[in-house]
């Protein structure tokens, strides 16, 4: 009789699992099966969704745990309150993933880090040899600005509004960083929502600028005429950018210093080993922790709210109305120009950051409306000035809301 | 929820952002413009199209 009583205590735990942990391993499965089949960001999804069922299973010893007495609290934020109030009997276990979450993403480091990397892998030549392009990744980041009026409007308070806003960027350590630096407890929603996003461009964005521009319009052709770029420039170009962001968006330096850091290294001509590591290796060791550490974020308890299904919402309007800002802000400027240098007014929309993607999206549609129509390079140039413009909008967005 | 005098007040963070990042988005164009002239009169060691 004892024996079988140490048995069911051996699996008691099985009593411990809740409806709402059974739902997100349904959602882990989900980015996972995203992720795999429909390869779906899935350096990102895939850890997230993994992560999304470690952190979910009762009493897991992944993340921190309260008990009472030696029972465990099954209210996180009823734990944590408990303890932090000094409460008799009630004691603290650490999980890895919170301890990873303190270590890497409460300090802002891993997306920091992972910035050197996409630095290092970009190639701001398109954009140099162009840079009146880079009005556009101005342009398309109205989504941000309109999706915090709008998440203000629905009830969410000014910090939580502009951390959901920044999924407009469409650049994941950028809304890490920020949502992390108001403190956000929707991190791990922002983080679903904007990945997921990045991913659905090809889907969101046609169709918004199909809406927006006439067949004409689309047809118009952009002879790519590149203008010659010194290496010189290619080396100045990351150090001058580091300057003026951080005079004028302080708050943002961090992001595009360390982002210009690795287009630094990149761009020099003497550290080609350090630059292939920062695209490579340290890039992918980041990705690894990124993934499951914002996992934390996804217990039950935080994820499932309704909030949660708002703020995926918010994220798809963040892209609709980035994407329109970037479209319409061409049409404009078409007004003014004489009818031979037309611009196509789609590679506006390439200027929300989600780098490639975006470009291609815009190249593909030009080619389908005329297949002689390659709007790459210019598409190109204008993406990575949304990954620019991005970074600054978020630096805006800190230094008028986060005082 | 669905406070029209919150939404109100969002609006200027709307307008100073969108008008804070052209002028910024400005200053790095000029920028750019001016480093690419500036460079150019140096000769052309190890010049290279937009895109490499």
């Amino acid at each position: 009789m004892n024996f079988i009583n140490e048995m069911i205590g051996l699996f008691s735990n099985v009593i411990n699992i809740t409806w709402q942990q059974v739902i997100m391993w349904v959602i882990g499965g989900v980015l996972i099966y995203l992720a795999i089949k429909k390869d779906m960001e899935p350096t990102l999804l895939l850890p997230m969704g993994f992560g999304a069922i470690l952190v979910n299973l009762p009493i897991s010893g992944a993340v921190d745990r309260y008990y009472q007495d030696g029972v465990w609290i099954k209210n996180l934020a009823e734990g944590k309150a408990l303890f932090e109030a000094g409460t008799a009997g009630v004691t603290y276990e650490p999980g890895v993933i919170d301890e990873l979450f303190n270590m890497g993403i409460a300090n802002e480091l891993f997306p920091l880090i992972l910035f050197i990397g996409i630095g290092a892998m970009i190639d701001f030549g398109p954009l140099l040899s162009n840079p009146k392009l880079m009005i556009f990744g101005a342009a398309a980041q109205f989504g941000i600005f309109f999706t915090l009026s709008l998440a203000s409007f629905l009830g969410f308070d000014l910090k939580d509004a502009a951390s959901i806003a920044i999924i407009g960027a469409a650049d994941g350590p950028t809304s890490i960083f920020v949502a992390n630096y108001f403190g956000s407890n929707y991190m791990g929603a922002i983080m679903v929502a904007a990945y997921s996003y990045m991913a659905l461009v090809p889907v969101v964005q046609p169709p918004v600028i199909k809406l927006l521009t006439t067949k004409n319009e689309r047809m118009i052709r952009m002879p790519y005429k590149p203008a010659t770029v010194t290496k010189m420039t290619r080396i100045l170009f990351p150090i001058v950018i580091t300057a003026i962001t951080g005079i004028f968006s302080p708050k943002s330096v961090a992001l595009i210093g360390f982002l210009m850091f690795g287009n630094l290294i990149r761009e020099c001509g003497v550290l080609d080993s350090l630059s292939e590591t920062a695209q490579k290796v340290l890039a992918n060791l980041i990705t690894i922790f990124l993934g499951i550490t914002i996992a934390t974020k996804m217990q039950a308890e935080l994820f499932l709210t309704w909030q949660t299904l708002m703020i995926i919402g918010l994220g798809l309007v963040a892209f609709i109305f980035d994407t329109a800002g970037g479209v319409m802000v061409a049409k404009v400027i078409n007004i003014f120009l004489p009818k031979d240098k037309k611009l196509n007014p789609m590679i506006g929309a390439a200027g929300i950051s989600a780098f490639p993607m975006s470009a291609r999206v815009v190249h593909k549609m030009g080619l389908k409306e005329d297949n002689q129509n390659f709007l790459l390079m210019h598409s190109i140039g204008v993406n990575v000035s949304g990954q620019i413009a991005s970074v600054i909008a978020g630096g805006l967005i800190l230094t008028m809301i986060g005082g | 929820m669905f406070d029209v005098n919150v939404l109100l007040s969002t609006l200027p963070y709307m307008a100073k952002g969108m008008v804070g990042i052209f002028v910024v988005t400005g200053i790095i164009v000029l920028s750019v413009v001016i480093l690419n002239k500036v460079t150019s009169l140096g000769g052309s060691d190890n010049e290279q199209n937009g895109n490499n």
